[in-house]
This record gives structure tokens, sequence and C-alpha cells, in this order.
């Protein structure tokens, strides 16, 4: 399919291929951002899974869920659509909340892949979404050089760490260095990165 | 020749058990409301309400509604709101569009969920409240031989003669 976005390339070295649990400190600051709220809505962009939902419902918010790359695939790689049109209707088919507004959105590794014509407006869509105060975690690959790259279903284990476990291979969209990431965030009133010891950057976003 | 006929006819509602089945070549449009387990496999459109009982959609099942029950599991489609007093259980093959209410739910890997998920805690049937120990022993002691009589509480069957 013209510009699809998974990849068969070989797994790339240095980035586990089985399921590994990693600690994150962006993950501990947004769980310490939900505390005081109750009840409240939280996104979650990597598509539904068990331990999320029962982490999450756990400490008695709601969660939604939307996988936001199958969005992308389902709708971006449509060659009989203008940007535009596609950009439209990506918001109204796969990001569309309008009778929601959320405490906290995870978006984990899911902005990089998006092509770059739709990441401002998905940014945009979600800093509409967010109630005051929200918070948003993303993470992206600090390495410039790889344009395919593993992505990973992320898992909530506890309040600090997160089991990822390997999806697929997809070409990465841009590579977004910390200037690109504080510029595409610019409506928002606060960013914090988190140096971590393996590929990722973390990033803990405040409307 | 009987407008019906005009129609294919639909497999019969069969029943399994306890369980009323509806096949997976029927299409239904209306309102379903069952005082017994559904194993729903065909295609429906409308509103389904099962208070106290299982709701199954089938591999082949594609539901358009507003269901209710007291159990679901979802292998095939719902498009719509769900509320399960007990638990909602979707497969892996299953694909789930809608607002989720349940007391719990089990989501496997694989499955297509879309929409936000509500947990709210299970129904406790109202117990009748039973007198205190201390409130028992002083109608006890107040009313003479005639308190050695079962007490009756609200609700509860016993009848005087």
């Amino acid at each position: 399919m013209p510009g699809e976005a998974r990849s068969n390339a070989p797994w790339p070295k240095g980035f586990p291929s089985d399921d590994y649990v990693r600690s994150s400190r962006g993950l501990e600051q947004f769980l310490f951002a939900l505390e005081p709220k109750r009840n409240s809505g939280v996104l979650d962009l990597g598509g539904a899974s068990q331990a999320n939902i029962s982490f999450i419902t756990g400490l008695g918010h709601r969660i939604s869920s939307e996988n936001l790359l199958e969005g992308v695939d389902q709708i971006w790689h449509d060659d009989s659509t203008s940007e535009a049109g596609k950009i439209e209707g990506f918001l109204d088919q796969v990001m569309n909340y309008q009778y929601s507004s959320f405490a906290g959105v995870f978006v984990w590794d899911a902005l990089q892949f998006l092509p770059q014509p739709l990441l401002q407006a998905a940014i945009n869509r979600l800093h509409d979404v967010l109630e005051k105060d929200g918070v948003l975690l993303a993470y992206f690959l600090a390495d410039e050089k790889l344009t395919t790259v593993p992505t990973y279903t992320h898992r909530v284990m506890d309040n600090k760490s997160i089991l990822l476990s390997p999806r697929s291979l997809r070409t990465r969209n841009q590579f977004l260095n910390s200037r690109a990431i504080e510029n595409l965030f610019q409506n928002y009133k606060t960013i914090k990165f988190f140096l971590t010891k393996d590929h990722l950057r973390e990033v803990l976003v405040v409307r | 020749m009987s407008p019906v006929s005009s129609i294919r006819d639909p497999e019969p509602v069969r029943q399994t058990g306890t369980t009323a089945s509806i096949g997976k070549s029927v299409m239904i449009k209306g309102t379903i409301i069952s005082r017994e387990d559904l194993y729903l496999d065909g295609e429906f459109e409308g509103g389904v309400e099962l208070q106290e009982h299982r709701l199954t959609i089938g591999p082949n099942g594609r539901v358009q509604a507003s269901v209710k029950a007291r159990e679901i599991v979802v292998i095939g489609t719902i498009h719509g709101n769900v509320e399960a007093t007990e638990k909602i259980e979707v497969r892996k093959e299953a694909k789930l569009i809608g607002d989720i209410r349940t007391a719990r739910i089990v989501i496997e890997d694989g499955a297509y969920f879309k929409g936000s998920i509500d947990i709210m805690k299970p129904e406790v049937k109202q117990q009748p409240e039973k007198p205190r120990p201390q409130q028992a022993a002083a109608a006890a002691a107040s009313s003479g031989p005639q308190a050695a009589q079962p007490v009756v509480v609200a609700g509860s069957e016993n009848k005087r003669p």
C-alpha cells in the first residue's frame, strides 16, 4: 500500500524484541498530577489494554481508548482524498471527543509516526480535549539516525513502571528533537523532559 | 402470496437449555427484552435488554444497539453503548465501538475498542435490616412471653396466621 508506515525491515539492534519492563519518571509525574482529581477521564491513545484499563479505573477514573496509529493506517493512506480532507477525516473519525474532556492523555510513542501535516492538527485537538492543568505523556525516540523504528504496546504495571511489548516496525515520519517538541506544544502551559538511559525521551506536557 | 413470504425467512429463535439463540442469517430491527440468556449471532439494530441475564454476541453477530445485561460477552461486533451490571468480556476477535459501563471488564489483546469505560460499583441487593442484639433484647424484655414469637421483618414471606 503506498505510504504504508509498517515495515518488514530487520529489527534494529539495541531495541528489545521481547517484553520488557522499564521505569518511567514521566508516568510517575503523570499519575501524581492526576492524584488530586477524582472520577476524571483518561484517554489512552495506544489502544485498549486490560492492564491500563484496570490500573486507571482502579484509581477511580474513567478511561477512553483509541488506537491512534491504526486510525492513521486506515485514513491517511487513502490516495483518493486530498490532504485537507484526510486531516478532517482523521479528526472526525479517530480523534472525535466532542462530548468528553480528559484530565490526562497517554500518547505513548505515537506522535513521531504521524504524517507531518497531521501532527500539529492532532496536538491542537488534544489541547481542545484536555482540561485545564490536564497532563499528556508522550515518548519520542532519541536516536536521530533511525528511520524505521520499533513500536511497542505500553502497559502500566504500577505507578512508576511500564511493560513494553513489541508491536511492529514502522517508518518514523519525522525525528523530533527537544526544540521541535517544544514548538509543537507551544500552546501548552509547561513541558518537562525526562532523561532516560535507553533510546526514549519522555515528555510530560501540562495544558 | 402473502407479503411476509417475500422477506427472507429468518431462522427461528432456537432455545438451547436456558439460552435463546438468534442465528447468523437472521436480521432483526427493534427491541429485545429477554428473561433468559441470549446468544445473538445475527444482525440486530435497536435495543437489547436482559436485566438479569447474559448476552453473548457471537462471532457473526453485528449489533447496532444500546445493550444492557447482567453479563455481556462480545466475540462479534457491537456499535452502541453497553451496560453490564456484573461483567463484560471483550474477546480478541471482537470490535466494540461505544461507551461501556460495567462493574468488571475483561478485554483481550487484539480486541478493537473505541470508547470510554466507566467502572460502576456492583449493585448490592439491600438486605432487610436486622435488629441489633441490644434492641432485640430490650424488645424481648419489655413485651414479656409473647416476644418469643419470631420477628417478622419487612420483605419476609412469613405470614401471621
